[in-house]
Order: structure tokens, then sequence, then C-alpha cells
């Protein structure tokens, strides 16, 4: 039934998301929490980032507090490979917290090249949402606008920096895939 | 068909082979096509099932991130799939996401939302809907569209099954030809056999024996038993064709025996009327004794009749007792040697007054000289009279007849011929015959029994000769011979017999009649009386010793059956009388028997006669008689013409 929500949402994206420059809309927020949580489908993370078989996957959100709690609701009773979900907001980088996916709001941009330090460290996927190179300043998956609907590029590159794999299935679907280092951070 | 199938053996081998075989044929290929159909489709559905897992799995992204052109590619990569028509891919709310034709093709129309999962046959075409899930949420709905070559598949084998038919039912007809070779061909040899057996009904005909089966076997039964049915027919014929011929024998033992019969019928009616005739006369001659008693012209006149006609009978009645002794081989002859004038003169005697009357002519040739036979002398004057008489009767007045004699060596010929009506040629054989007669009907002219001449053929056989009679034809007169055997050195020759009674000897006698006739005994003691003979009547056996002892009569006639006392036991009275010692016993009879004679001779008879008795038999006896009590008795062995029984 929450999925049904969800592709209802995502198909009603397209006119909503016009005015995503100023400030993300509703839809906009819907449809990015809904592929924040399928993208845990898509990826492998290093055998350490579950040190036991009930160890949730986290996602955590940093400065879209809306989106987290939407997130958070879609996510409520849902698993992932039998691992529960969890969704954090996160104020401050908690290295402890053993976050698996991570994603930066369009207003925390600014803190993108500590949170890929952090991120190539633990093995986080970081996930971002800026229009001016996020993925060559070492975000994996950055989401943007095309004709109206949410679609996300991939750096493939900042990926295996993080030490996770992404699958070929997910590849298919991206706007579009980087494959070579544009810039070292 | 089916007709033909009832008569043909041929026809129902092949049936049973054809559909034997086509009856295979079928069960096995709808068994495969079935199997290979399932197969098939299980196949096929499972291909398409796992395509559209594939593409489900591939698209569950394009879903997920809701791209359908990723979607849309990976639909495009179908196009290797030639069979596969079209696609689409379904959101999980049922909307098209993405959707795939194959170029080329027909536009298929894909439906606006997905159908009912699983797959179902569309016509020509496989439709299969099938979710696409990731993890456990259902992501969208795979559609496909494919060419189902169900129906194809189902045309080729039906052909390739039909042209498999068509060579195994033609392999089938080879084979039963072969079969009827092998099994109808025996089978319709013995049928023809048997239709031929049946209708030439030749036993003789076998079946060739081609195989040592069942079939031998029954070739080899069916000849043994045409062989069988051979001898059987062949014993039946013979035995029907003995039965014939013995048919044939009896019919003609039958045939000759109604020919006997007809003839016994027609000699019966014959004698009768032979009988009969001279009894007319005979009343009339009474008639006018009658009434003309007393006149001597007329009395004599009536005596001439009675005495012609008598004549007759007796002669017809001695002529039937001869055939019966013949017929029954009692006849005896009393063969003696004797001279044939002698018997030509005793047969002339009896038959020159008949030939007289007839106002014919006779001519009597003799050889020169005594001939000598060895014969008896009355049986052949019997056969002459016969001949003779034969001969005057079928001779018109005025007609010649001659009788004559030759001897060459020691043979006699006698020839009797006559002017008369002669002899057709075919009736020559028969007329020797018992009962013949060339004119059947009573009323002809010529009667007679149709005795005279066979007796007198066989007569003369029975002397070791032969008689023959020969005819120029109807109207030539005929001409009867007769071939006697000559004895060629005559020994002693007896004097004639006494020729008739001539009265010259005459004596008067003393003369006892008994009898208890009394027409009979009126008429003889008048005949006796009328010669100047003393007579004395007797009625019965006392009677006639009482009127021996007084009356002492030198010849007494005495009936055997006389009432009271029988004519032997009265023979032995008169003989015991002294004054009857020498009288001349004459035992008269109607039996002719040899006992009866044997009887009289040893009852004291001298003599035995066998009524009627004729006066010419009588005269010669009273000359024989002894004179009145004197003199031994004169038993010396008289013969007599006719009357004495020499049985």
């Amino acid at each position: 039934m929450r999925g049904t929500v969800l592709l209802l949402l995502l198909a009603l994206l397209g006119p909503a998301a016009s005015h995503a420059h100023d400030g993300a809309t509703p839809l906009e927020r819907s449809v990015k929490a809904a592929f924040l949580y399928k993208f845990a489908s898509y990826v492998r993370w290093p055998p350490a980032s579950f040190p036991t078989s009930d160890t949730p996957v986290r996602i955590g959100v940093i400065g879209e507090d809306q989106l987290a709690d939407e997130l958070r609701d879609l996510v409520a009773g849902r698993t992932i490979e039998g691992r529960g979900i969890s969704v954090y907001k996160i104020e401050d980088i908690d290295p402890s917290a053993g976050i698996h996916i991570l994603f930066i709001g369009r207003e925390e941009t600014s803190r993108l090249d500590d949170l890929v330090r952090l991120a190539n460290s633990r093995s986080i996927l970081l996930v971002s949402e800026s229009e001016d190179g996020a993925l060559s300043r070492g975000s994996a998956i950055n989401f943007v606008l095309r004709e109206g609907r949410v679609r996300f590029e991939i750096s493939l590159p900042s990926a295996e920096r993080s030490g996770i794999e992404l699958s070929s299935r997910l590849l298919s679907v991206a706007q579009s895939v980087q494959t070579e280092t544009t810039r070292s951070p | 068909m089916l007709s033909a199938l009832k008569h043909s053996i041929r026809h129902k081998l092949m049936l049973v082979v054809m559909a034997t075989t086509f009856a295979a044929l079928l069960i096995t290929a709808i068994g495969l096509v079935y199997y290979d159909l399932r197969t098939y489709q299980q196949a096929w559905v499972d291909d398409l099932v796992t395509q559209a897992d594939i593409l489900g799995l591939a698209s569950a992204p394009a879903l997920a991130f809701h791209d359908p052109k990723a979607a849309t590619q990976n639909l495009e990569l179908l196009k290797v799939r030639p069979k596969i028509l079209a696609a689409a891919i379904y959101s999980a709310d049922g909307r098209l996401f993405a959707s795939y034709e194959r170029e080329g093709t027909a536009s298929h129309s894909i439906p606006g939302a997905p159908g009912q999962h699983g797959h179902r046959v569309e016509g020509n075409h496989l439709v299969l809907f099938r979710s696409i899930a990731d993890a456990d949420e259902v992501l969208g709905t795979v559609y496909l569209k494919a060419h189902y070559e169900m129906f194809d598949r189902f045309i080729n084998y039906m052909m390739i099954v039909g042209g498999v038919m068509i060579v195994s039912l033609l392999i089938a007809i080879l084979m039963s030809y072969w079969l009827q070779a092998a099994v109808t061909k025996p089978i319709l040899q013995v049928s023809e056999v048997a239709h031929q057996v049946t209708a030439k009904r030749d036993f003789s005909l076998r079946v060739e024996k081609t195989t040592e089966d069942e079939l031998g076997y029954l070739v080899d039964t069916f000849n043994d038993m045409l062989t069988e049915v051979g001898q059987r027919t062949q014993a039946l014929e013979k035995t029907n064709q003995s039965l014939e011929k013995e048919m044939a024998i009896r019919h003609e033992a039958e045939m000759a025996l109604l020919a006997a019969d007809q003839r016994k019928d027609e000699f019966l009616a014959t004698l009768a009327h032979e009988l009969r005739n001279p009894l007319a006369p005979f009343r009339n001659a009474l008639e006018i004794l009658r009434i003309q008693g007393d006149d001597p012209r007329s009395s004599r006149m009536a005596r001439d009749i009675m005495e012609r006609q008598l004549r007759q009978l007796v002669r017809l009645v001695d002529d039937l007792l001869d055939v019966s002794r013949i017929t029954t081989g009692k006849l005896r002859l009393k063969k003696e040697t004797t001279e044939l004038r002698s018997i030509v003169q005793s047969a002339l005697d009896t038959t020159s007054s008949f030939i007289e009357s007839r106002k014919l002519d006779l001519d009597v040739t003799l050889p020169e000289g005594p001939v000598h036979l060895h014969a008896d002398a009355t049986r052949l004057a019997q056969v002459l009279v016969n001949l003779l008489h034969n001969a005057a009767k079928f001779t018109e007045a005025g007609g010649r007849i001659s009788l004559n004699a030759e001897c060459r060596e020691d043979r006699l010929t006698i020839y009797v011929s006559d002017t008369g009506i002669g002899i057709a040629p075919e009736m020559l054989p028969v007329i020797f015959d018992m009962f013949a007669q060339i004119d059947r009907s009573l009323e002809r002219p010529h009667a007679g029994l149709g005795v005279g001449l066979s007796l007198a053929r066989r007569l003369v056989e029975l002397h070791g000769g032969t008689l023959t009679a020969r005819s120029a034809g109807l109207g030539q007169g005929s001409q009867f011979i007769v071939d006697l055997p000559v004895v060629p050195s005559p020994g002693w020759i007896e004097p004639a017999v006494p020729a008739a009674a001539t009265g010259d000897a005459f004596e008067k006698r003393r003369i006892l009649l008994a009898d208890d006739n009394e027409d009979f005994i009126r008429t003889f003691a008048t005949i006796l009386r009328s010669m100047g003979h003393e007579v004395h009547l007797a009625h019965d056996g006392q009677e006639a010793l009482r009127e021996a002892e007084r009356f002492r009569p030198e010849v007494a006639f005495l009936d055997i059956g006389l009432p009271k006392l029988n004519g032997y036991d009265l023979a032995r009275g008169v003989r015991s009388l002294p004054a009857c010692r020498d009288t001349l016993l004459v035992a008269v009879t109607g039996w002719g028997q040899e006992n009866d004679r044997k009887l009289a001779v040893e009852a004291g008879f001298d003599h035995h006669l066998t009524k009627p008795i004729e006066p010419q038999q009588v005269l010669p006896l009273l000359s024989l008689a002894p004179r009145t009590g004197a003199g031994p008795n004169g038993n010396g062995p008289p013969s007599f013409p006719g009357g004495e029984d020499h049985v």
C-alpha cells in the first residue's frame, strides 16, 4: 500500500518539480525520499558495515528534516534483504553512528567535502542534491531535475573510494555515470 | 464394398491388415502429437515466463526509479526473439510504462492495462502477463505476446501422419497381397476344386499342396475326402447299375408274364368259344330227333351231326390234356418199331371225312416199300392229323392238299402242303407258339385253340425230329415239313392195328353196363342194342353184381365211381363168380391217372377206358371177348386208336 502511494507521488512529480530552484517542492521531496530508500537495494556495502545479521540499514539525512520525516514514514515496516531500515536526522557528524546512506540537503552542500572524507573512511553512500559538481567533489549519487523529473547522476570513482559497489542495474537507470575522476578532492 | 467383403477372404484379409495398420498408426499419431504439442506448449510457456522474468528483473530499476526509457531499451532487446511479437511493461498502478512491437508485423494492440496474470492462448498467439517483483514488493507487470505455433505444428504433424499412413497402407496392401498368396491361395484353390467337383462330378480332381501349415493339412484332408467320396460314389453307381440291370431283367420277365397271361386270357376266351361251338348243332340235332324221331332220314342226319360235333369236342379236350401233359413233363411216348404206312392210314382215316366235307382234293404220295420208325404210332398219327386238319381248315373249297413222304438214308421227310391262305412271313416264327392265333378276333372264320401246331412240334421233337413251316406269303399256300429219323434195319413188324370197326366178324354178345349216369348208360345201351347185342343195365354196384350173377355177361363195362359198391370191389366180386371168370371186364372212368389203371388191373379188369366212350373204341373189344362161357380169357395186349389212356 505504501508502495502504491510512493509511485503515485512519483507520477505526480512532473508538474510540481518546476520550482526546484526555489527550494524543493513537497512532491520532489517525496520522490527523493523514495529514491533514497530504493538505492539501498542496489548497493553493496563491505561486510564490516553490517556486523550482525540484524543490523538495520541506517539512512542519515542532513539539512532536510521534512524529507527525513517523510522517509521515516515511508520505510516504516519495510525491510531490505531482511534488514530493518532506520532513519536519522543528523545535526553533526557522529562517526560512531554507523550510517550506511547519508543524504546531504541542498542547504548543507557546503559541508560536502568534510562528509566525503567521513564517507570514504566509513563506507557511507553519499547522496547530494547539488547543481554544481557535487560528484566531482566526492558525492556518489547526485539528484538532478531533468524535464521536470527527478533523475540522478552517479560517480563510480566516488563510490569506489567509499568501498561501496553500485549495481549495474542502478547504473542503467542513472541520468549519467561518471567513470573517471575529474578532480581530486 | 460390404457385399464384396462377404464373398472374398482376400478382401477381408486386406481389410484386416489395413484396419489394423490404420488403427495402430492413428492411435500412435494421436498419442505422439498430443504429447508433443503438450510438451511444446509447456516449453514455450516456460520460455516466455523466463523471458518475462528476465525482462522484469531488468526493468525493475527502471520501474523503481521511474525510467520508461530504460524499460523501453530493455524491451527493444526482444528483437533477437523473432517469435515475440509484442511486449509491454505496466507500472504497479496499472498504467502502461513501456511497450514494444516487433517491426514488420501487423500492428498488435497492446492492452491499456494488465490483464489476468498467467498465460493464455488467443488464436495463433500466446499471451502472458507476469508480475515484476523486487524483493517482496510488486513493481509492475510484464506483458508478452508471442507466436503460438501449435496450429501450424498440428498441421505439420497431420501432414506427416498422413504421409506415414499412406506409405503404411501401401505396405499393408502389399502385405495383404503376400498374405493372399500364402493364405488365401490354398483356400481359393480348395474352393475352386470343390466347385468343379460339384459341377462336373469328377472326383479325380485334387488340390495342389503348397504349404505345410494348417492350410496344407486342410488341403490334404480335402483331398482324402475327395478320394473317399469318389470311392463311395463309384460303389453307389455300381450298385445302381446292377439294380438297373436287375430292374430291366425283372421288367422283361414281367412283360413276358403279361404277354403269357394275355395269351392265356385269349386262350380261355377261345376255349370257351370252341367248347361252345359244337353245342349249338348238338341242340339242333336233339331238336330234330325230338320232332322227327320217327323219320329214319332225319334221325340219321341228327346222329351224324352229333357224332361230328362230339368228335370235335373230344379232340379239343384231348389236345388240351396233351398240352397239359407236355407242359408239366408228364407225357411219355410209348415207342415201338412201327411202319409209316399204317400211321398215315390212321391219320387219313381220322381226317378224310373232314377233308371231304371241305370239298378238297387230297393227294398222298408215300415211298416205295416199308419205312420203319421207332416211334409212338398214335402220337405220330396225331401229328399228321393235326397238320392235315390244319391244312384243310385254312384252304378254301376246291383247293388241294398233299401229303408227300420222302425217305433219304436215315431220315424221313413228310411234307403236308396246301393251296390255302398261306402265312405272312412275320408270322412264320410264332405260329408254333402255344396259344398262337394269327387272327385274334373271336369272330374269325378259322376257329381253333392255337395248340395244335405247338403240340405237333413238341411231339415231333420228342421223337427226335423237327417240324418247320414254309410259305411264300399270304394267299400262296403253306407247307409243313416233318423230319424224322428212320430205323435202318427193321426187325419184327407188327401187323397193322385193326383198322376201325368193320363189323364183318359180328357176333351177338351179352353185355352188362354199370353206370350211375342215366343218360350215358341209356345212349350207350341204345347204340349196343342197335348193333344187335343183348344189353343189361345196372345203376349201382350191388345191382350190377346181382345182374352179373344172373345174366352172366360176356363183356362188362363197369364204372369205377359206382354208388353202394365201387368199381374195383365190383370187379373182384364179378371175377369171383364162376360164371364170370372169363368175362371181359372193362373199367370206365372219368380219370386217367396211372393209379386208377393199376388199381383196375389189380381188381381184375382186362381193359380200361376213359369217358367219353365212342362206339369205335368199344367194337374191337367186343370182338376180343371170349365165346360164351368157354375158353380161357384172351388177355392179349390190344391196341386202340385214340381213346385209350397211355399215361
